[in-house]
C-alpha cells in the first residue's frame, strides 16, 4: 500500500494566457509538494506523464522538468501510454517506492493538447494513436473508431442515442461544480440535435475536448510520511493494466474492453476487493459512449445502461462516475488526465474535493481508469481511505 | 512564440512490403498462421488464437462485408469482415453507396496506399 500524500491540478482548458507546458507543470507540482509537507530534496524519483513530444516540442521533458522542480538529482522517467499514459505513470511510481527504490515519488502529468497545434494537426497526430499500418491505413479518426466500437457494445446491450445524451449531460453537469473544469454545461436533450455530426452517431457533443494543463501527486511509503498525514493520506491499494489487439476488427468482440476487465481483475486482486466495493469512479470517458463501455468492462454495476437511465451514476446515486466531470466535462490534457483522475480520487476519499461535488457520506474504495487506443492500453488504480478518513 | 517543423519520413516496409503491394495493386493479402492455417486481414505477425508465427501470406478474393459503418465530419469508414479471413478490417467507405452491404479493395497508389472500398460489381 502506498500513500497519496500530495494531490493538485491546474485548471483543464485551452490557455491563450502565454503559459506553457513548464509553467502549469511546475504549478501543479509546487502545490501537490505542499499539501504533502515535504522538502523538494526528499523526493527520491520523479515520473512525468506525458503522451507526445510532438505537443511539448521536448524530447526527454523529464530532464527539463527535474530541472524546474529543483529535483536535480532524482530519478527521473518519462512514461507514454497513449490516453493511459497518466495512470501508467502512476503505477511506475507505485512500483518505485514498493521495490523499494524510493521513499518518496512526484508524479506530474502535462500536456498542452489544446494550444500547441491546430485542431486538424491534432487530429492528424492521433491517428497516430492506433496501428498506422492497417487501420491508420485508412485514414481513420480516433472518433470514427470509437463510433464504431460504440455500435458493436450498442448492439448487444440496447444502447441508445439517449444513452449517448444522459452521459454527456451528466458529466458537463458535474463539472459545473469543478473550477478547474474545461466544460461545464447544463446541456438538455435539444442541444444534442443541433450538434454536428462527428463520425455517426457521436456528434460533437459527445465528444471529449483538446485540453491544456497539468496534475502532480506526491507518493510516499508507509513509514516515510510525514506524521500530520500518515494516518490521514488515502492509499493506492491495487494498481492492474493490461492490453488488448490493437485493431477492432482482430478482436472478438469489438465493442467490449476486454483488456480493461484484465487491468481492473488486476488492481482488484492486488487490493482484496471487489468492484461492488467502489464508491465512486474516475472512468475514461474520452466519448460519451466509451464511458458506458468503461463501467460495463470495469464491472461497476449489474446493468450499467440500466443503472446510467435511473440515475445511479449520477452525482447522488449509488457510485457516481465521473464527479469530477471526467474528460467530457473537466477535460483531456493526455498526461495529466490519469494523474488528475488519481488525484481527484484522493482528493474525494479525503473529503477534501470540490464543495457540491464532495459527497456527504464516507467513501472508502474508488477508482481510477484511463486506457490509451480504444480500450487497447488499459490501466486501473484502485484507491482507499487513509487509516483516520 | 512559433516553430515550424517539417518532417519526411521514410519507412522501412519490412514484414509488410507483400501487404502494402497487395494493396496498392487491389489486391488483398492476408497473412497466414503457420499453426491454425488462419487467415488476418489486415495482417498479424502472431496469430491471436494461437500465438504462433502468421509467416505466409494468401490471396483473398478481395470481397467484403460491411459489419459496422460510420460517416460524419471525419469521413466515411465502415468495419469489414473480408471473405476468407480472420476477424475485420476498418477501411474507408466514402465511395460506398449508403446502404452498402458488400464491397471491394480499391487498388490505391497514394503513398502511403490507403486501405479503400469500392462498390462491388454486379453480377
Amino acid at each position: 500500500m502506498i500513500l497519496v500524500i500530495g494531490a493538485a491540478q491546474t485548471p483543464f482548458n485551452r490557455r491563450r494566457d502565454g503559459t506553457g507546458f513548464r509553467d502549469w507543470a511546475c504549478e501543479a507540482f509546487e502545490a501537490a509538494r505542499a499539501m504533502a509537507g515535504i522538502d523538494r530534496s526528499d523526493i527520491d524519483a520523479l515520473i512525468v506523464a506525458s503522451e507526445s513530444d510532438f505537443f511539448t516540442l521536448q524530447l526527454n521533458p523529464a530532464s527539463v522538468l527535474a530541472q524546474d522542480f529543483g529535483l536535480n538529482e532524482a530519478e527521473t522517467l518519462r512514461v507514454e501510454g497513449g490516453g493511459a499514459t497518466g495512470q501508467l505513470a502512476v503505477h511506475a511510481g507505485v512500483e518505485r517506492i514498493l521495490s523499494g527504490r524510493a521513499r518518496y515519488v512526484a508524479v506530474v502529468g502535462v500536456d498542452p493538447s489544446a494550444s500547441a497545434l491546430a485542431g486538424d494537426s491534432i487530429r492528424a497526430l492521433y491517428g497516430y494513436s492506433f496501428d498506422f499500418w492497417t487501420d491508420g491505413l485508412a485514414g481513420v479518426t480516433a472518433t470514427s473508431l470509437y463510433a464504431l466500437s460504440w455500435q458493436a457494445f450498442a448492439a448487444e446491450h440496447r444502447g441508445t442515442g439517449d444513452d449517448l445524451n444522459a452521459v454527456t449531460i451528466k458529466n458537463r453537469g458535474n463539472a459545473m461544480c469543478n473550477p478547474h473544469a474545461h466544460l461545464p454545461r447544463q446541456h438538455t436533450s435539444e442541444d444534442f440535435a443541433d450538434s454536428p455530426m462527428i463520425a455517426a452517431p457521436y456528434c460533437r457533443l459527445h465528444c471529449s475536448p483538446l485540453s491544456d494543463g497539468a496534475a502532480a501527486l506526491i507518493l510516499s511509503a508507509p513509514d516515510a510520511a510525514p506524521d500530520n498525514r500518515r494516518n490521514f493520506a488515502p492509499q493506492i491499494t491495487g494498481i492492474g493494466a493490461a492490453s488488448d489487439l490493437p485493431g477492432l476488427g482482430h478482436r472478438k468482440a469489438p465493442g467490449t474492453f476486454a483488456a480493461k476487465t484484465k487491468a481492473a481483475r488486476r488492481a482488484f486482486d492486488m487490493a482484496g476487493l471487489s468492484a461492488a466495493q467502489i464508491a465512486v469512479a474516475e472512468v475514461y470517458d474520452a466519448y460519451a459512449g466509451a464511458e458506458m463501455q468503461a463501467v460495463t468492462a470495469l464491472g461497476l454495476a449489474e446493468d450499467p445502461l440500466r443503472t446510467l437511465r435511473d440515475g445511479g451514476f449520477d452525482a447522488d446515486g449509488g457510485c457516481p462516475i465521473n464527479l469530477s466531470g471526467g474528460l467530457m466535462g473537466q477535460g483531456a490534457p493526455v498526461g495529466a488526465t490519469g494523474v488528475g483522475q488519481t488525484a481527484s480520487c484522493a482528493l474525494l476519499l479525503e473529503g477534501r474535493y470540490h464543495a457540491g461535488l464532495q459527497p456527504d457520506r464516507p467513501l472508502g474504495h474508488a477508482l481510477a481508469d484511463t486506457h490509451g487506443g480504444v480500450g487497447t492500453t488499459c490501466a486501473v488504480t484502485v484507491l482507499s481511505a487513509g487509516a483516520v478518513a | 512564440m512559433k516553430q515550424d517543423i517539417t518532417l519526411n519520413y521514410t519507412l522501412g516496409e519490412g514484414w509488410l512490403a507483400p501487404w502494402l503491394d497487395g494493396l496498392r495493386e487491389g489486391k488483398a493479402l492476408a497473412s497466414t498462421c503457420k499453426e491454425c492455417g488462419n487467415a488476418h486481414f489486415p495482417p498479424l505477425r502472431a496469430c491471436p488464437t494461437c500465438r504462433a508465427p502468421c509467416d505466409g501470406w494468401c490471396a483473398l478474393n478481395g470481397g467484403a462485408s460491411v459489419v459496422y459503418r460510420t460517416t460524419g465530419a471525419d469521413g466515411d469508414f465502415a468495419m469489414v469482415r473480408f471473405d476468407g479471413a480472420c476477424g475485420a478490417a476498418i477501411a474507408n467507405a466514402q465511395a460506398l453507396p449508403p446502404d452498402a452491404t458488400r464491397a471491394i479493395l480499391a487498388p490505391c497508389r497514394d503513398a502511403p496506399p490507403k486501405l479503400a472500398l469500392i462498390p462491388e460489381p454486379e453480377t
